[in-house]
């Protein structure tokens, strides 16, 4: 026990530098940042401003100019710009947009569309491809594309759930109405009858699903978003303290290994174990004090659930930085490598930048990282399944590469000593 | 085992299918000074490493006389300071970790680093010390225990004349208290000046 006690001491000495105190405060001052820029867009106005979207109408039937003419009446969308097929090609040939009707019917995205003539400042580009209302009918129903502006993330959020929304009332409405006609039919289906019941039904159908004022609530979608928005800001901060005091504490491993430290403890009766144990343990007690302000800056919506959930993300963050130091040499390589983990989990675990903008190769990435999951604690229903088992995977990953790559690393050494006939470092 | 304070018999170490040390035998009595010599390659470091307990040996037997914590101070051939703290940060780390508690550690720490000359730097940090400083502190480090056994392995590289006048006196001091030691190096005139008697390690086989 006094060989941990003793490396105990050493760990929190070592980590109260310059460097150790700065992982503690930043994290804190970027709550604190957040905190400032929430307020400011809350004092300034409760809802969101209206904003434009775009809509490129490739069913032109009468039941998509329904459902144009009942989205200009949103009083959330500033502007509704509609596109039909011929204006689309029209201006793609008139260079007032790259974006190009794929064979696919869908419109294919370019660089800088959100800033070109047709499709300026606008939060989304929604697409009502052909035969949409028919096929939803029968059966066929392909689904509504929509391109999000990644510089008006949380306009596009909006569209998106809002948008989500109206489609998944409109299914439910039309599986209704389509039954009502099938018992009305009674098994004898004459096209022109159900022509007539489709623009019909559907007048009814999309004036209901719009007219939920629950979906369009913009005050109260806002107040969503905003608690979504901090809760967000909190796994980013939270991930960012325990990755970094995580690192801090575990920079001197590899150093401690080359330059005979380990060694020494050990041939005082010290055990290897406890070196390691000792560092998990300043490290929490760390975590555990920085956390703290954090918390109360930002006040998340945490259930006990969540609460667990963070803890089990300060393991699976110990276990990553752990496994970072049989892998790396000296303290500067781990320090580098260290910094690049941190920030890549920060970004691609969507903690920064919201995870449905990104790329699909940056989403697959953070779906390695561990900010992701504990986001996941705020945002998914089931915690224990989507959150707290991830991390707990991910830690045992972390710890199962640190003995692994220390075995691979000893089998190496006594190879490479049995080549040089050589000491036994 | 007679007046011996540790025995290696018909030790063996062999990493993947090449021997690089033994079969081997060696003792060292309390009081003694052995230097250790031999060519990059011999296994000096192996044979120390050994006697430490930090690696066990593949064959043979290594027979300690009950040693506690502490009392085998080793001194690897790496500077193994923590740069980060001060000298008597790094003291108090190794104190505590062979037992020493309150005033006598504090006073402990206190001896050690006036007898190595760092009492002065003891509360600057050790990224702040020449290399001969560091070099004393190294030793002092592995003295913090009740020490009976002290292995070092090339203990004066890049120490000044300085410094290793002071490491040699310090060897020599420690033969009085009836400490064994046992010195791995290549300057022969340190071997000369302190050892009683030496041994070539070549090609992992023992010559005295």
């Amino acid at each position: 026990m006094k060989s941990f006690f003793a490396s105990l001491y050493k760990d929190i000495c070592l980590f109260l530098s310059v460097s150790g105190l700065l992982s503690l405060l930043l994290p804190a001052l970027a709550a604190g940042a957040f905190f400032f820029g929430l307020s400011d867009s809350s004092k300034a106005d409760m809802t969101v401003k209206p904003f434009a979207v775009a809509l490129a109408d490739l069913d032109e039937t009468e039941m998509s100019e329904t459902l144009i003419s009942q989205f200009r009446e949103v009083e959330l969308l500033s502007e509704v710009r509609v596109y039909n097929r011929a204006e689309l090609a029209e201006a793609n040939a008139g260079g007032k947009t790259k974006v190009l009707l794929g064979a696919d019917d869908k419109l294919v995205p370019s660089d800088g569309m959100f800033s070109d003539e047709l499709f300026a400042d606008c939060a989304a580009v929604i697409t009502v491809p052909r035969d949409f209302f028919y096929d939803a009918y029968t059966g066929d129903e392909g689904p509504v594309h929509i391109i999000l502006n990644g510089k008006m993330p949380l306009e596009s959020a909006l569209t998106e759930n809002i948008v989500g929304s109206v489609m998944g009332i409109l299914k439910s409405e039309r599986a209704a109405w389509y039954a009502a006609y099938s018992l009305k039919a009674g098994g004898e289906f004459d096209p022109a009858d159900f022509d007539a019941f489709c623009a019909d039904s559907s007048v009814s159908i999309i004036a209901s699903a719009l007219g939920r004022k629950s979906v369009l609530d913009d005050r109260g979608t806002a107040e969503q978003m905003k608690s979504n928005t901090k809760n967000t800001f909190f796994t980013c901060a939270c991930s960012m303290l325990m990755l970094f005091v995580s690192a801090g504490v575990l920079k001197t491993l590899p150093d401690e290994r080359r330059l005979g430290l380990v060694d020494r403890f050990v041939s005082i009766g010290g055990r290897p174990f406890s070196l390691i144990l000792s560092k998990l343990l300043a490290a929490a007690v760390f975590c555990a004090v920085g956390v703290v302000p954090v918390m109360l800056i930002l006040r998340p919506d945490a259930s006990p659930l969540v609460y667990a959930a963070i803890v089990c993300c300060f393991f699976a963050s110990f276990a990553v930085m752990l496994a970072l130091t049989r892998l790396t040499r000296s303290t500067e390589q781990y320090m580098l490598f260290g910094g690049l983990i941190t920030v890549a989990s920060l970004l691609f675990g969507g903690t920064i930048y919201p995870s449905p903008l990104l790329p699909k190769f940056a989403r697959a990435i953070g779906g390695l990282t561990a900010p992701r999951y504990l986001l996941n604690s705020f945002t998914e229903s089931s915690v224990l399944k989507k959150s707290i088992l991830p991390l707990i995977i991910i830690a045992l990953i972390g710890f199962i590469v640190y003995i692994g790559a220390q075995l691979v690393e000893a089998a190496w050494s006594r190879r490479m000593n049995a080549l040089k006939g050589g000491e036994g470092k | 085992m007679g007046a011996s304070l540790i025995e290696l018999k018909n030790i063996e170490k062999s990493y993947a299918s090449s021997r690089v040390l033994g079969p081997l035998s060696f003792a060292v009595a309390p009081g003694e000074i052995v230097g250790v010599v031999g060519e990059n390659g011999a296994g000096k470091s192996t044979l120390l490493r050994i006697i430490a307990g930090v690696e066990a040996p593949d064959a043979g037997e290594r027979i300690a006389e009950g040693f506690k914590p502490g009392e085998i101070g080793y001194v690897p051939q790496e500077l193994a300071l923590y740069t980060g703290l001060t000298g008597k940060q790094n003291m108090y780390y190794w104190a505590t970790a062979v037992g020493l508690r309150g005033r006598a550690k504090k006073e402990r720490c206190r001896e050690l680093l006036a007898g190595v000359n760092l009492t002065e730097k003891a509360d600057k940090s050790v990224s702040s010390y020449s290399g001969g400083m560091k070099r004393r502190l190294n030793l002092a480090c592995a003295l913090v225990g009740n020490v009976r056994l002290l292995l070092l392995d090339e203990p004066t590289v890049g120490a000044d004349a300085h410094s290793t006048d002071l490491i040699l006196e310090t060897l020599k001091a420690l033969k009085k208290k009836n400490c064994a030691v046992i010195l791995v190096s290549h300057h022969m005139d340190e071997i000369a000046a302190v050892c009683d008697r030496k041994i070539r390690i070549e090609s992992g086989k023992m010559i005295e």
